[in-house]
């Protein structure tokens, strides 16, 4: 649930970006370069963000820590237990 | 569109302008900076031209400014920076009354440095007296001694002998201390041992009138016998460049004499200071106004060299000049041509006529401060030809993107950022630095470009979660152990599996966990080697759509159908099926499924795929898994590849069998005009003027392939088809370099980690608090010089050739020339910087 979160607010984030910055650029006079310049950095940004979050959505391999490090997750990230459960 | 999308229309004018208004018009358009002329005087050797004495003039002029100015420097006066209030060129009356002002100045700068030189002379001749004198007491009381002696011994005996030996002669004078042992042994053997030299050596040094520089002499006096040797020991004197003094033997006048010579030469000293402080005076005066007189020096050469590309047009008596102006800009050169006319009062106006032509104009584009750093980037690589399409617009955005791409780090990117910004706010002060140095010149000329790349190198920083090679946690990792104690405590290496150790998705940028990882390599690899083929796909396929527009613009329509249709099929096909394919694979394999041939060790591989799609080949799936991502992807790819083969002829063939058709078309209408033959001739007859022979050539060029043989048309097309195509290929690989530098860039900044600043963190005590410091000064160091200079320096390279190259080569031709107006800004900085 909360990635479609996190997807719709950087969309709405960028996309209003884009559309502010397009309805700013009318008050100066270098309003084709200002537009230009405010939708590529959208754009850009954007699609920067989108690749990574993709590529996360269903990580097909994970991360391979050493003991201390799974020690230091246990200790200091809250998500992170130990228990005497069977592995799953 | 508009800004800086492509370049000014430009327009060829004619102007006449009244003899008399000539040079404040000329004058008027230097100040504004907006007309480049043409030479109408080719033919005319730069020594007949029209106003080849005015340029003398002023070169004398320049003489003489170059002297004074010579002469403010030698005696230490600093020149005033003429940063605002710039002087305009100046009128004839303030011509004549500058060329007066600059004469009595230099004359009376030589007579001051004339007599300098005299009485300079003249006091180290004294000078050098009053040492003869004062230095040769011991010598003669010593002879006088010695004159005893010699009485002494001869008692009364023989009062002759004593008579005789009592004549010694001397002469006595200064000589170059390195000069004295040669010139002792010379007179030793002139005399054959006869000579007595005494000498003795100065301990300041005196100053050479000329020069000014210190030099040690040696105070000297001979004593010899007879006038012979006497003249023989002053042709050795001379020989020795040894200045010579009268010196009386006799106590009381040498007293007298030291006397006199000292009263002289306060004297002199009181003239010559009076002296300097006349000459410093008269600098100082002189150099509040130098440098405005050497502005308009320059200014004013710059005019009668620009009259110099005029006509004389003897019978309307005007003269008569062509330029290049933007049209834009053509009420600004109307009003500069009527204030300059105005200013002299003519009656008769100065007009401007807009010419048609069909020579291809200069290329001008408007750019700021902030788009000019990006506009050099485009104009090394190639000026745009005329209208056509201006990368530099996107470029000041994808440029620091793609370099923020290589150079993503959050803390190096804060650096930047910081040098950028003071460069930028605090320009207008450190716009005044004159003598910062090239690589100064070229960092604050490009101070927006360091700012943006900054910008973006923060914000990839925040992607890749990147800070000085540490990672953020700034919204919870969504991986955690859930492993058991016993699980834990047994293993020294555990691989969280991605079914059940991770919870959703990192909000933004990359999960902290990977960082901590020892697989964090290969899955960056695999992650930024995609990002860098997704970004490359798009940045080629915009600037193949770029050409569409310049198609557009110069209406070569046929071009969109016969060149951009295939090239855009051809890439997307391809590579943009690439591109879709690691989308798919992201979207549809996953950990977490039941159907067994979209777990991950069935996810195949993308360019292993790739490349069995071109070749037509089969791979053997593992057990259980499938081939391929979807079903009928190899009916797909088949009629993908079969396609982008088709463009490869459909590139090659389809413009040369368009031109050969259309040229086919325009024969058969000729032959059909037989009725017209006759006017075609009478027009041949009289063709029009085109006065400058370079002109048809470019005229030509203009053209095109109306000219060209067929023969030449399929061997440029087929270079040009060979061309696209492989380059294609092997610049989809080159964007690689993207994660290239991303990788090295990471990984340099991990080494710094590890070998340095952690071995200090680890240390402990006062020794360590020490040692820390100094560690962390030379991290501080190696930092700035490693990872932000040089690799950003590599970054900025490897960014400048992804545009040059792999985006530019797309649909730019850059056989343009850039407009170089008329400008007295451009001269003065271009003078500056000599």
């Amino acid at each position: 649930m909360d990635k479609h979160v996190a997807f719709m607010v950087i969309t709405v984030f960028w996309l209003l970006f884009a559309i502010i910055g397009f309805l700013v650029s009318y008050r100066y006079e270098e309003r084709g370069l200002i537009r230009c310049c405010v939708i590529l950095t959208a754009v850009c940004c954007y699609l920067a963000w989108m690749v990574t979050f993709v590529m996360q959505l269903n990580p097909l391999t994970g991360p391979r820590a050493k003991q201390k490090i799974i020690l230091g997750m246990i200790t200091y990230w809250p998500r992170s237990i130990i228990h005497d459960e069977k592995d799953p | 569109m508009g800004d800086m999308f492509r370049s000014e229309e430009m327009a060829l004018c004619q102007m006449f302008i009244q003899p008399e208004a000539a040079y404040t018009s000329v004058s008027e358009l230097g100040e504004t900076g907006c007309v480049q002329f043409r030479d109408l005087n080719v033919n005319v050797n730069a020594f007949q031209r029209k106003f080849v004495t005015e340029v003398r003039r002023c070169d004398e002029l320049e003489r003489k400014i170059r002297y004074i100015e010579t002469e403010i420097k030698k005696d230490g006066i600093v020149l005033p920076d003429i940063q605002d209030d710039i002087p305009r060129a100046p009128n004839p009356r303030e011509i004549i009354d500058l060329e007066a002002h600059l004469e009595k100045t230099e004359s009376e700068m030589i007579e001051l440095a004339q007599n300098e030189v005299n009485m300079k002379s003249n006091y180290l001749e004294l000078t050098e007296l009053r040492k003869v004198l004062e230095n040769t007491q011991g010598f003669f009381s010593d002879q006088e001694v010695l004159n005893l002696d010699s009485s002494n011994r001869a008692g009364g005996d023989n009062d002759a002998a004593a008579q005789h030996r009592g004549r010694l002669g001397f002469v006595a004078g200064v000589i170059n201390r390195e000069r004295v042992f040669a010139f002792e042994r010379m007179l030793w053997r002139i005399s054959r041992g006869n000579v007595f030299l005494k000498r003795s050596d100065l301990d300041e040094p005196l100053n050479d009138p000329a020069t000014g520089h210190p030099i040690y002499k040696t105070v000297f006096v001979a004593f010899f016998q007879g006038e012979q040797l006497k003249n023989r020991i002053k042709k050795v004197c001379t020989g020795f460049h040894a200045s010579l003094y009268p010196c009386p033997s006799s106590h009381n006048e040498r007293e007298e004499m030291v006397r006199n010579v000292r009263t002289r030469l306060e004297d002199l000293k009181l003239v010559l200071s009076q002296t300097e402080d006349h000459r410093s005076r008269v600098l100082a005066t002189v150099s509040k106004n130098l440098p405005s007189w050497s502005i308009m020096v320059k200014k004013m050469k710059a005019i009668y060299h620009t009259l110099n590309l005029f006509n004389m047009d003897v019978t309307k008596k005007c003269l008569i000049g062509e330029c290049w102006v933007p049209t834009n800009d053509l009420p600004v050169v109307q009003k500069a041509l009527s204030d300059g006319s105005a200013a002299v009062g003519s009656t008769i106006p100065s007009f401007l006529n807009v010419i048609d032509t069909n020579e291809q104009p200069p290329t001008f584009n408007r750019t700021n401060k902030f788009t000019r750093g990006f506009q050099n980037l485009i104009d090394a690589y190639g000026v745009a030809s005329y209208r056509e399409c201006n990368p530099a617009l996107y470029t000041c955005i994808t440029f620091p993107f793609l370099f923020a791409v290589m150079f993503g780090d959050l803390g190096h990117g804060l650096i930047l950022v910081l040098f950028g910004a003071w460069m930028v706010l605090c320009e207008r002060k450190l716009a005044r630095i004159r003598n910062g140095g090239e690589i100064w010149n070229i960092f604050f000329g490009g101070r927006y470009i360091i700012l943006l790349m900054g910008l973006f190198a923060m914000y990839t920083g925040l992607v890749y979660n990147d800070v000085f090679s540490k990672s953020m946690n700034l919204f919870g990792s969504r991986w955690f152990n859930n492993y058991n104690t016993t699980t834990v405590l047994t293993n020294p290496n555990l691989q969280l599996p991605p079914n059940s150790s991770a919870v959703g998705v990192y909000p933004f940028g990359m999960d902290p966990v990977w960082q901590l990882a020892d697989n964090k390599i290969i899955f960056l690899n695999s992650f930024k080697m995609k990002l860098s083929i997704i970004f490359g796909v798009l940045h080629m396929v915009f600037g193949v759509c770029m050409s569409v527009v310049n198609f557009t613009h110069f209406k070569r329509y046929a071009s969109i159908f016969l060149e951009f249709v295939p090239q855009i099929l051809f890439l997307l096909l391809l590579f943009g099926y690439m591109v879709f394919m690691m989308f798919f694979k992201w979207f549809s394999y996953n950990a977490r499924t039941s159907f067994q041939p979209e777990t991950p060790g069935c996810a195949p591989s993308v360019l292993i795929m790739f490349i069995n799609m071109m070749l037509f080949k089969n791979t053997e799936p593992p057990k259980g898994c499938n081939e391929f991502m979807f079903e009928s992807q190899p009916q797909l790819q088949k009629a993908f590849v079969l396609i982008a083969l088709c463009c490869i002829p459909w590139m090659l063939l389809g413009k040369p069998l368009y031109i050969k058709f259309t040229r086919k078309n325009k024969a058969h209408a000729n032959h059909n005009g037989q009725l017209t033959g006759n006017i075609e001739l009478a027009e041949g007859e009289t063709p029009l003027p085109t006065g400058f022979s370079g002109n048809e050539e470019n005229a030509g060029g203009a053209h095109g392939h109306d000219d060209e043989p067929m023969s030449e048309i399929y061997i440029h097309q087929a270079i040009h088809t060979i061309e696209y195509v492989l380059s294609t290929i092997s610049h989809t690989a080159s964007y690689l370099r993207l994660w290239a530098l991303s990788l090295a860039h990471a990984q340099l900044s991990e080494v710094l980690w590890q070998m340095v600043l952690s071995l200090g963190l680890k240390m402990s005590g006062v020794g360590g608090a020490i040692g820390l410091f100094i560690i962390f000064g030379a991290w501080c160091l190696f930092t700035l010089a490693i990872l932000v200079l040089m690799e950003g320096l590599s970054a900025f390279l490897h960014t400048l050739r992804l545009h040059w190259v792999e985006f530019m080569s797309k649909f730019y031709e850059g056989m343009g020339y850039a407009f170089q107006p008329f400008s007295f800004k451009a001269i003065l900085d271009g003078e500056e910087e000599e």
